[in-house]
């Protein structure tokens, strides 16, 4: 990319700050606090980069040799901006991964991210990640076939900033726009990283709970919340307790659960292939705060009952589907997939209905662009990209309203997946633990 | 597994392995039977996994008796053991809502017989309601239609619960417009045919559709950041 | 009398009998613990088919073979179980006989051919064909004790309901 190219962004975004040059290091994480203004910020962003005591953590994503081969088959850049995370992704059709950096905004204890500071965030750290994404990748962007971004669902702020920059990039490069559903999104990266066919897939994250699975040419769902999302429902909760939100919530929850022993009764909502999460939340800041107040739980032990209630809920709607579908195999994607107690207890459950689980680590289960690149290549391959003037975003964009293509006429692309790219698949054997967020 | 054939020696025929339970055909004195045996889960907390098999075992011998006082057609419900979880009923002998639906699918719609199960169910599904029963999980999989008389028959009550909400009907109608849409689109809008009869079962219909309508939004707006 | 078979091995017997004149003498005997054989006595007129009788003697069976019979016997429990009904005294009064029932059903759990006889010999009245019971069942009395309304018999029958009540009684 050039100064000429980097101006013009800049143009788009309404911001003249891209001249920043030089090596970026893409593990660095500063710490930004929503206190300080997008102009504060970005004045000093060179010296900080290259401190190199922050930036001491070695990326965790598929990092590219120098000289890596280029993989058959267009590439695709996706840009992925709609909750607290920017990532920005280089991938191949054959589902190869050639970069897929990625930066988190992290609020203090006790709060949420809100809408206008995540996206400073996002624009803080589009170009530096742009530039590693294309760096670690070894592409330019004449490499790329198209340039995908994510439509939605999401926060309208953050989203925008992934829909300008890839508008711009389009015009700037001459690449068709590719616009992605989010969620599924999720479900194509999960499919390619872990070869599950046609699985019942499980989709849990803090703004979505979803049991959804493929018939007649698009992605159904088929249970999920009728209130809140279940990472909303955790993140609410470790706000209660006052837990920290690096690397994220969810994360410390299941780490104190580790140690609770003792099981608190909490409600427990079905509703046919549906779940319900807001009378657990009440009742926990409520009854169950009282309780930590009398010294009769520990907060381990409310973390520990948490869990277990609602991923067993989360379990049972999925097993329900399951058996509606008649399918055997089940994916777990987005944040809370992470989660090793959900993975634990699905696997249990599949093993008992003798079908397999397939989950993935925090690479891929997080957003991330890579997943919206790839999705987009799945579309653009057949035929479908998305005209300028149609080039917007929205807040709400329900999985079904994707007509998945690509299911239809599906290309032997799974079988293509390069060893170095695979996540690590658990499905009988237990995987390492990985922190979840080693961020870019 | 060792455990299926030691059960199939106690319950019968293996008929069907469901998410809840396993499903067998049997004899009960003297009449065919259908055995459900709710299995604990191993994924669950013991604790919870307890209080839930049993909750939902005496919710579903209750409301299944229950809705018959409503007349609407269950299975009649012979016996309940609460030690080894099994409810023991007639056997009813037809094909589930959802393989006609199906069927419609793969071979074309009976328009006739379309409207007389809609019909049915929206029937079913208004006395339930007026009667405070909510079923918890209409799915097609969950109604039977009998293969002699045609006469629908709702099945598998685990969830049920009573209440006379309009938020927690509207939600079991949501629930059924859900599993239509996602198995069933090509037969195009069953719900309407179905809340067409709804609204003539149910006396309390209005408040019911309203707060459906509410629902469906939620459904809608609900779909927030990734 | 016939014999039907109930779960594991077991099998109950039951003879129907019409114009019974010593039921005052019965009561007697079973109250007293002396009714040898010991047999269960039905009022009838509350039985309009076998079935709901098979169902509450196969869930007095299983209760037994549990060591948790809710009342002294079997028998008695068959009775109990029979009324679809929590109150003890109250079932065994409506649903069993008094001084002045003349129309009674018999039923013997794993009767032997001199144990039928002897029951036989117990009752003085005229033993009828159990299939009388449907005609002979006195449907208001029936639907008054068992509150089946008008709605649930327009999609079941008698007996049906009458099962229903018996197997969801302890769930409620």
């Amino acid at each position: 990319m050039g100064y000429w190219a980097d101006n013009i962004l800049g143009f788009f975004l309404g911001r003249e700050y891209f001249r920043l040059k030089g090596p970026i290091r893409s593990s660095f994480r500063p710490a930004f606090s929503p206190q300080l203004t997008l102009a504060s910020h970005l004045s000093c962003p060179l010296t900080s980069l290259q401190n190199p005591t922050v930036a001491a953590a070695p990326a965790a994503m598929t990092s590219s040799p120098a000289a890596r081969r280029r993989p058959p088959g267009p590439l695709a850049l996706g840009l992925e901006s709609s909750a607290n995370k920017i990532g920005i992704g280089v991938v191949s059709l054959s589902g190869e991964i050639l970069s897929n950096p990625r930066h988190t905004y992290v609020t203090p204890p006790g709060h949420g991210f809100l809408p206008r500071e995540t996206a400073h965030h996002h624009l803080a750290h589009l170009l530096p990640l742009l530039r590693a994404a294309l760096g670690e990748a070894g592409v330019t962007p004449a490499d790329l076939a198209c340039v995908c971004y994510t439509k939605g669902p999401g926060m309208g702020a953050p989203l925008q900033v992934a829909a300008a920059a890839a508008r711009a990039l389009s015009l700037l490069w001459g690449k068709p726009l590719v616009g992605v559903n989010h969620c599924v999104a999720h479900v194509e990266m999960g499919r390619a990283v872990t070869g599950a066919v046609d699985p019942v897939v499980l989709y849990v994250s803090g703004g979505n709970t979803q049991v959804i699975a493929y018939s007649e040419g698009r992605y159904r769902i088929f249970g999920e919340t009728i209130d809140i999302a279940v990472g909303n429902c955790l993140d609410r909760f470790a706000r209660v307790l006052e837990l920290s939100n690096d690397p994220s919530p969810g994360y410390n929850i299941e780490q104190l659960a580790k140690k609770g022993e003792k099981f608190i009764d909490l409600p427990y909502v079905v509703k046919g292939m549906d779940v319900s999460f807001s009378g657990i939340l009440s009742f926990i800041e409520a009854t169950a705060i009282e309780k930590l107040k009398n010294n009769e739980c520990t907060p381990a032990d409310l973390c520990y009952s948490l869990q277990e209630t609602l991923f067993a809920m989360l379990v049972e709607i999925t097993e329900r589907a399951m058996a509606h579908c008649d399918l055997k195999d089940v994916l777990i994607v987005g944040g809370v997939g992470c989660n090793e107690r959900l993975q634990e207890m699905m696997r249990i459950m599949c093993s008992e209905r003798g079908g397999r689980l397939f989950a993935t680590d925090d690479r891929y289960c997080i957003d991330n662009g890579a997943m919206i690149a790839y999705t987009g290549l799945l579309a653009y391959a057949h035929g479908m990209t998305t005209p300028l003037e149609e080039s917007t975003f929205t807040q709400r964009f329900r999985t079904d309203e994707v007509h998945a293509i690509w299911r239809e006429k599906e290309m032997p692309v799974l079988t293509n997946i390069r060893a170095h790219a695979m996540a690590e698949v658990s499905k009988d054997e237990a995987s390492v633990p990985t922190p979840i967020a080693v961020d870019s | 597994m060792d455990s299926t054939q030691e059960q199939q020696q106690d319950f019968g025929v293996l008929l069907k392995q469901g998410a809840e339970g396993r499903v067998f055909v049997s004899t009960f004195v003297g009449r065919k039977c259908v055995i459900k045996e709710r299995f604990s889960k191993k994924y669950r907390h013991p604790l919870l996994d307890s209080k839930l098999t049993l909750k939902r075992l005496n919710a579903e011998a209750r409301c299944m008796t229950k809705a018959r006082k409503l007349g609407v057609p269950t299975p009649v419900l012979y016996a309940v053991d609460p030690l080894l979880h099994t409810l023991t009923f007639e056997y009813v002998d037809g094909l589930s809502v959802k393989d006609i639906l199906l069927g419609f699918g793969s071979n074309g719609i009976n328009e006739e017989q379309l409207i007389d199960i809609a019909t049915q169910i929206g029937n079913a599904v208004g006395k339930l309601h007026d009667g405070g029963l909510v079923h918890g999980d209409l799915t097609t999989s969950n109604m039977i239609i009998k293969n002699n008389t045609n006469q629908l028959v709702l099945i598998d009550f685990g969830l049920s619960f009573i209440s006379t909400i309009p938020e927690d009907k509207a939600v079991d109608l949501y629930v059924l417009e859900r599993a239509l849409i996602s198995m069933h689109s090509s037969c195009g809008d069953v719900m309407e045919k179905i809340l067409t009869a709804y609204r003539k079962a149910s006396k309390q219909w209005c408040a019911t559709t309203n707060k459906l309508a509410q629902v469906r939004q939620r459904g809608r707006k609900r779909t927030m950041i990734g | 009398m016939k014999s039907f078979p109930v779960a594991g091995g077991r099998s109950v017997s039951l003879s129907l009998f019409s114009d019974v004149s010593n039921s005052r003498e019965l009561l007697e005997l079973m109250q007293s613990g002396k009714l040898e054989p010991e047999v269960a006595f039905l009022n009838a007129s509350l039985v309009p088919d076998v079935f709901p009788v098979l169902a509450a003697a196969h869930k007095a069976v299983v209760s037994q073979g549990r060591e948790s019979l809710t009342t002294r016997t079997l028998h008695s429990e068959l009775v109990y179980n029979y009324s679809g009904s929590k109150h003890i005294t109250e079932s065994l009064k409506r649903c069993g006989i008094s001084d002045d029932t003349s129309y009674i059903l018999a039923a013997r759990f794993d009767a032997s051919n001199e144990e039928i006889k002897a029951v036989e010999k117990l009752i003085c009245g005229t033993e009828i064909d159990l299939a009388e019971l449907e005609t002979r069942a006195n449907q208001p009395q029936i639907l008054k004790h068992y509150k089946i309304t008008p709605q649930e018999l327009s999609i079941s029958t008698l007996p049906d309901a009458i099962v229903c009540r018996i197997a969801a009684r302890d769930a409620l």
